[in-house]
Formats: C-alpha cells, sequence, structure tokens
C-alpha cells in the first residue's frame, strides 16, 4: 500500500504542477469571469446611454386629452420612482433607526402599498422621489449608494407637419415608425415609437381611439394610455351623471392597497422554479465531475503511455508488481479529480463571493443539493468509484498503447463505449427517488454514477447501501480483470495497439489467470 | 555452482509464434561482473526482463537467492534499463530518492542514500537540478544511482554504456569496477565487445536467443582456433603439412605477412618448432590471444548485426 500512496502521490505532484493541468484548473475561473463580465460590461455601456425611452406622439382631435396623457405620464413615474425607493429603503435603510426617527416615513416605505394611487399622491405631496429620499437619508445604512430615480418610460412629442397634413396618416408615419426615418425629440432626433389618435367623437362613443405602433408585442405604453383613456371616460360619465368632481376623483382613487408577502424570501424564484434549479444544480455537478473524471482519467493514460515509450515503465516494474503501479496511477488519477473539483468549486465561490455578488443567491440554491458533511462525503465515494470503475477501464485500454497516436486509436473508441454509463444517470436527476432511479443505482456499472446524482437529493438508506456493494463488488471484479491485461500491454512488443485488440485482450482476461 | 546468486535453467520465453529466447541456463556467483552478451534481437533484454520477473518466463526455471522472481527478490535488485527514461521535471535529488523509496528505503535513509550516491558519482552539484537540464552522461549516472541506491545485492544493467561519451563510459566502468569491489553480483548486457572485455568475469553468449557460450575468456579462447602471425622472406608453404594448422595464407607480393590458422587444441609453438626444423629465419611470431570481439564472431558464426568491437 505504501508503494501504490508513493505512486499515487508522485504521479499527483507531476501532474498537478504541470502547465496543462494548471490551465485546467484555472480556465473554468476565467470562462466564469468572462461569461459573467460581457452581459453585465454591455450592461453598463446601455446604462451609459440611459435605459431605453419610448417617445410617442398623440393626435388628440378633442382638444381635451393631451392633459390626460400627461398626467398619466406623469402618473407612471411617480409610480416608478415610488417601487425603487421603496425597495431601495427595504436593502439600505436602517429599519429599527428608521422607524424611531420618522414612523411616517417608515410606515409610508417600509410597509406601504407602492401601486395604490394612495401613496403615489402622498409621494407627490412629499415633493416626488428626490425629496423622499433626502428624507430618508439620515437612516441609511453605512455606505449606502444614492439613490437613482429611474428614468422617464414614455415621453410625448409633437409630430412633424408633414405628418399632420397628409391624407393619409398611416402611409406618412409609417417611416418613422419602422425607424427608417428618425424624428426630432427633445434632445435630438429619436425614433418613433407610436402615435395614438383620438377622433373627435372619441367622447361620444362613436368613435374609438387608434394606436399606431410597429412594435404591438411590447404594450406597455398601449396600456398605460388605454387606462389613462379609460380614467378620461369614466370621469366624463360621472359629470354625465351629475356627480361632484369630489365624488368623481373619490370614485376614481378607490382601490384597495394590496399587500405583497414572500412566504419564503430567501429561496430565489417560484417553487417550480427552485425545482429547476435544484435539477440544473445537479447536472451542473454531474457534468463538473463527469468532466474531472474524463480529464484526469485522459491524463493518467497518456501520461502511462509516455512512461511506457520512454522504458520508465520498466523501470518502475522493476520496483513494483504491475497491479501496484496500476493501483498508484488510478489513486493518481483520483487525487487529481478530487483536488480539480476543490479547486473549481472554491474558485466558483470565490469567483461570484467577489466579482458577481448578485449570484450568490444562485450559488446559495445550487448548494442546497448538499446539505451536510454525510452528504459531501457520499457524494465523494460515489464519485471515487465511478472515477476508479472507468479509470480502471482507461488504464487497461491505454496500457496497450506504445505511442500517444496509439493511445488515441483505443481510448477514444474506449470513451464513446464508456459514454453511456456516464450519461444515462443524467436522466436520473429529474427524478432522483423515481423507479428508474432506484433500479439504476443497482446495475452494475451504473450503480457510482447513478448514486453519484442521486446523492445531490436524499436517496434511501437502503439504496445508498445497496449501491455501495454493487459498485465495489463490480469494481473488485473489475480490476481484477483489467491489470492482467495491463500487466500483459505493457511490455507488449511494439506493434500498433488497437480498440478491438483490447476488446479481445478483456475476453480473453479470465483464461488467462 | 555453489555460491550462484542468480540462476537460469532452460529459459525460453515466446512471444506469439516468435521465440526471443531458447532454453537458456547460466548462472551468475556471487561478487563477479557477468557479462550477457549478442548481437542486436539476441535476447538479451528478454532474458533480463524475465530475471526481473517484469514477464513471465514462458518455459524453464529462474533462481535468484533461491527465490523466483518478484515481489519477494525485487528489493534485492537494481536495475538499469536499455533505454533511458526518467521524469524530466523532478530534480536529480528527488528521482534517486524516489525509486529509492520504491525499492524500500523510508524517508530519510533514501534521502541519505541519494546525497552519498550524488557525491560518489560527482553530481552533488546538479543536486537539485531538474533532468532535463542535465547531460546525457549525468542523466545516465542518476539513472545508475537510482538502480543502486537500495544497495542491491544483484545490479543488472542493460547496455550500461550506449549512449555515452569515452569519458562518461570511462566513469561508468570505474563505477561498476567499484560496485563489484563492495560484493554486489553484477549482470549486464553489452553489444560492445571492448566493455566486457575489460569488465567481465565471465560471459554468456546469446545468439538468435540461444546461448552460444557461457565460462571465463580465457575459456572462451580455448574454444577458438588460434591464428599465428608469421613475418619471414622463406616459403611457408610447408607449413600446411603441419597436424593442426588448416590453413596457410601466403602474403601479398612484396610483403612478408603470412597468417597460419590452427585447429581448436593446437599449440601456436608447434609452428614455431616447425620453423627452426626447416630453418626458417622469422622477422616476426605473433600468438597474441584473440580479442572477444573476434572470439564472438567465430561463436556467432557470422550472424553480428549492430555488434561493436
Amino acid at each position: 500500500m505504501r508503494r501504490v500512496w508513493l505512486i499515487a502521490w508522485h504521479g499527483f505532484v507531476q501532474h498537478a504542477t504541470s502547465r496543462p493541468f494548471l490551465l485546467g484548473v484555472f480556465l473554468p475561473m476565467f470562462y466564469l469571469l468572462l461569461v459573467g463580465w460581457v452581459p453585465n460590461a454591455s450592461q453598463s455601456q446601455l446604462a451609459l446611454l440611459g435605459s431605453p425611452i419610448r417617445h410617442f406622439a398623440v393626435i388628440d382631435k378633442t382638444g381635451a386629452i393631451l392633459p390626460v396623457i400627461d398626467a398619466a405620464l406623469d402618473n407612471d413615474r411617480l409610480t416608478r420612482a415610488l417601487l425603487a425607493l421603496t425597495d431601495y429603503a427595504d436593502e439600505h435603510a436602517d429599519k429599527d433607526r428608521l422607524r424611531q426617527g420618522d414612523p411616517k416615513l417608515a410606515k409610508f416605505l417600509l410597509e406601504g402599498d407602492p401601486d395604490s394611487p394612495r401613496a403615489i399622491d402622498e409621494l407627490s405631496a412629499q415633493g416626488g422621489a428626490i425629496s423622499t429620499f433626502i428624507a430618508l437619508r439620515p437612516y441609511l445604512k453605512p455606505g449606502a449608494p444614492r439613490f437613482i430615480e429611474p428614468p422617464t418610460r414614455f415621453f410625448r412629442i409633437d409630430l412633424p407637419e408633414e405628418i399632420l397634413a397628409s391624407d393619409d396618416l398611416l402611409k406618412a408615419a409609417q417611416p418613422y415608425l419602422s425607424a427608417k426615418q428618425l424624428i426630432r425629440g427633445p434632445f435630438g432626433p429619436v425614433h418613433l415609437w407610436a402615435i395614438l389618435i383620438v377622433p373627435k367623437e372619441f367622447y361620444d362613443g362613436t368613435e374609438r381611439a387608434t394606436y399606431l405602433s410597429d412594435d404591438l408585442t411590447r404594450p406597455f405604453l398601449r396600456d398605460l394610455l388605454r387606462a389613462a383613456l379609460d380614467k378620461e371616460l369614466k370621469r366624463k360619465s360621472g359629470e354625465a351623471l351629475s356627480l361632484s368632481p369630489q365624488s368623481i376623483t373619490q370614485l376614481l382613487g378607490t382601490a384597495r392597497e394590496m399587500q405583497s408577502i414572500d412566504p419564503d424570501p430567501e429561496n430565489l424564484g417560484a417553487v417550480t422554479g427552485l425545482r429547476q434549479i435544484r435539477v440544473l444544480g445537479a447536472n451542473i455537478v454531474y457534468f463538473m465531475l463527469f468532466f474531472a473524471l474524463f480529464m484526469t482519467a485522459n491524463m493518467v493514460v497518456m501520461a502511462l503511455v509516455e512512461e511506457k515509450s520512454n522504458r520508465v515503465a520498466e523501470l518502475l516494474l522493476s520496483c513494483v508488481r504491475a497491479e501496484t503501479l496500476m493501483a498508484g496511477k488510478l489513486f493518481t488519477g483520483l487525487l487529481l479529480a478530487l483536488f480539480l473539483v476543490g479547486v473549481w468549486v472554491t474558485t466558483v465561490l470565490g469567483t461570484v463571493d467577489i466579482f458577481f455578488p448578485a449570484a450568490k443567491v444562485i450559488v446559495s440554491e445550487l448548494s442546497k443539493n448538499i446539505s451536510g458533511v454525510g452528504q459531501l462525503f457520499q457524494l465523494t465515494v460515489f464519485f471515487a468509484l465511478s472515477y476508479l470503475t472507468v479509470g480502471a477501464f482507461f488504464l487497461a485500454a491505454g496500457s496497450a498503447a506504445n505511442s500517444i497516436s496509439d493511445a488515441q486509436a483505443v481510448v477514444a473508441p474506449a470513451t464513446l463505449v464508456t459514454m453511456p454509463i456516464c450519461m444515462l444517470p443524467l436522466a436520473v436527476a429529474y427524478a432522483p427517488d423515481s423507479l428508474f432511479a432506484r433500479f439504476a443505482s443497482y446495475v452494475p456499472f451504473f450503480s457510482p454514477f447513478t448514486m453519484m446524482v442521486r446523492s445531490l437529493s436524499s436517496p434511501e438508506g437502503i439504496d445508498v447501501l445497496g449501491a455501495l456493494v454493487v459498485s465495489l463488488l463490480t469494481l473488485w471484479w473489475l480490476i481484477r480483470l483489467v491489470a492482467r491485461v495491463f500487466r500483459a500491454n505493457l511490455l507488449r512488443p511494439d506493434s500498433p495497439a488497437t480498440f478491438f485488440g483490447f476488446l479481445r485482450d478483456l475476453w480473453r482476461a479470465p483464461q488467462r489467470g | 555452482m555453489g555460491n550462484a546468486v542468480l540462476e537460469l535453467d532452460g529459459v525460453s520465453k515466446r512471444y506469439g509464434d516468435f521465440l526471443a529466447v531458447d532454453r537458456v541456463s547460466f548462472s551468475a556467483p556471487k561478487g563477479q561482473i557477468v557479462g550477457l552478451l549478442g548481437p542486436n534481437g539476441a535476447g538479451k533484454t528478454s532474458t533480463l526482463r524475465m530475471i526481473l520477473g517484469i514477464s513471465p518466463p514462458s518455459e524453464g526455471r529462474i533462481s535468484i537467492f533461491g527465490k523466483q522472481p518478484g515481489r519477494a527478490v525485487q528489493s534485492r535488485i537494481g536495475y538499469l534499463p536499455e533505454e533511458r527514461g526518467l521524469y524530466k521535471r523532478m530534480t536529480a535529488f528527488d528521482t534517486i530518492v524516489y525509486f529509492a523509496k520504491l525499492k524500500g528505503l523510508w524517508g530519510r535513509r533514501a534521502r541519505r542514500r541519494a546525497n552519498e550516491l550524488l557525491a560518489e558519482l560527482g553530481l552533488s552539484h546538479v543536486k537539485d537540478r531538474r533532468i532535463e537540464a542535465l547531460s546525457k552522461g549525468m542523466a545516465q549516472k542518476i539513472q545508475l544511482a537510482t538502480a543502486i541506491a537500495h544497495e542491491p545485492e544483484l545490479v543488472i544493467l542493460d547496455e550500461p554504456f550506449s549512449g555515452l561519451d569515452p569519458i562518461n563510459q570511462n566513469e561508468l566502468e570505474a563505477a561498476i569496477r567499484r560496485l563489484a569491489a563492495s560484493g554486489k553480483t553484477i549482470l549486464f548486457s553489452t553489444h560492445t565487445m571492448s566493455h566486457a572485455e575489460r569488465l567481465c568475469d565471465r560471459f554468456v553468449i546469446l545468439v538468435k536467443g540461444a546461448k552460444a557460450f557461457d565460462g571465463t575468456l580465457a575459456e572462451a579462447r580455448a574454444v577458438v582456433p588460434r591464428t599465428v602471425k608469421l613475418e619471414s622472406q622463406s616459403d611457408l608453404s610447408f607449413l600446411e603439412s603441419l597436424i593442426g594448422v588448416t590453413k596457410v595464407v601466403p602474403p601479398h607480393p612484396g610483403t612478408p605477412h603470412w597468417e597460419i590458422f590452427l585447429s581448436v587444441g593446437t599449440d601456436p609453438q608447434s609452428v614455431l618448432a616447425a620453423c627452426f626444423e626447416h630453418g626458417v629465419k622469422l622477422t616476426r611470431f605473433d600468438t597474441s590471444a584473440p580479442p572477444l570481439h573476434e572470439i564472438f564472431v567465430f561463436l556467432a558464426g557470422g550472424n553480428v548485426e549492430g555488434l561493436e568491437p
């Protein structure tokens, strides 16, 4: 056992300090940074340009609608500002101090319904979002960022004379609506997003308003305009019913306040979303382990081929038995794989923590796949058994090779042969406690891989025990078999190796004894 | 042989239909340097691998220290393979320590031994240098150090001199002599006859997998027919009738060099006596013993591909 460890540790040090391995260790961090930074960077650029503002025009043939539309736009701006302010207060305000220092402001920002008309009126009465932020500032936590009011979403502009004077409005507006031509906005040329035409007979109810836009899939502006027109019609109806202006305002402003509660604020998304993240997490973890497994197994095989071609293998065989050498090589790969996974996990956690704190909640959800040390140990054991199963097969295949090209000829088909064993358990991730999953846990060769995935949920103890027994027995049988091929292949005269030759050797191995 | 460290008895090795070693028997007495000689493909490396237990013999029996090759005797054998390969990124010191540990030495002793060997081989100054940064001669000495780090009783060297310059060859020869002087038994294979002639106490000559000779240099010379070189202005054709003379080669015109070939066991002095009887005046009488190369060529029946004098 001491010699197995000596070979394993020596191989581990040799590989772990080699450039290709270090590249494999740290590339994921680089990819992660790239994947995280590119969208962030592009979003930053967009932020510099400002959020998109939809510019639209209104052709008001009634002569009374424009103030209504402008009031609706003002209301929309205030609503969004209040929503942003309440979120900001929730995250950055020292709530206890705020409640003690300014109970009214605390109630307004922390407990109010930001969507309610009353809250909008109150914000308006306080002088808008910026004035409210100034009132909130003494109660902010140290280091809280400045509050930035969300920019206006919709901006009303005037149409050029050529459109207004045209007999065919639709045709005249078409180049502007499709952005082939820009229209003059308040700070330069802009894209005309939509035109609202309110006919003269709109109040009579004989004609309806028309909304023109080149993109009807994004209905936010249309809905806002429709709501404003509806409200105006209701006001007019109230007047027709001889209601006083106060009564009409009261009627239109009547609304229930609604409280929004997240039953599990620590978790991300809905219950179904959580489950999807867990399944995704299981798949990600499995793929990571799977990749580490094949990468390190290939590295060890290639190193063995090199040792064979430069006769170091012969020197080693003069010191230890072939079985000892094989076991040493297997454990080299296992150490490398565990090291690789450890570095990857640490790197991902560190990268997220330092560079993408917003993604912590996702990492937190993913990490809930492993709830304790026991489960981590179980995962490690089945990962090790999976590695040893695949690694033994690969080493036996690699031992037939005398050169790198030989190794490719043998190991590449060997990879394809073992692929279903490694890939099929992925289906288990969607239903880790299903009958199929339980059955696969007891099938030789599939067992450790299936349990690797199932270890990310909470498999029944009997399944863990059963799979452990099946995996160990399979491994014991496989190692005995491939050790014979390994021993015979290591010093075979230098003839080109083939995959079918390897399979033939494997088939004949039991007869060799 | 009573004090034999190594004994092979009718050992054969077959790879498929190819017979690499054919019923070879020999022994290596304790403390002697035994040369395993033969041209390329003679079966030397296959024989050594069987002795090391790396590959089992197809037939026959091998005994090392009275035991079968394998785990029981592995730590008592040191091996230097023919094609040298070490871990290029390891330092000289770490390389020796690693193989010493694999052979059973524990940490502190392995490190002490590595330091001793580096000093003995004059390589202390490259102790922390990587193998890839060493010259070929230095790397070969490190390889020898890995073979003997655990102080084996039997040292097996497969073509130890190949690829070395004359200076390094001499240094390696000296190292082998030191090992033998310290009581180690050394078995080395070579196809360079001059090294074997200088170093070996005994020879085993393999030709096409089969043993062609096993014994000392004196015994080898005794089985090879002698040649006598004479210089004389007289006609020496009369020697053809002398018993034991197999052939008389007359000199080229204008030169006095005669070559007289004798049968095995014929004493060259009989040629000298015959010349005196005939009143021949000789200016040269050379009966010097044949070099090992000639002995080998004779024993191999001309099958000497890859053989070096």
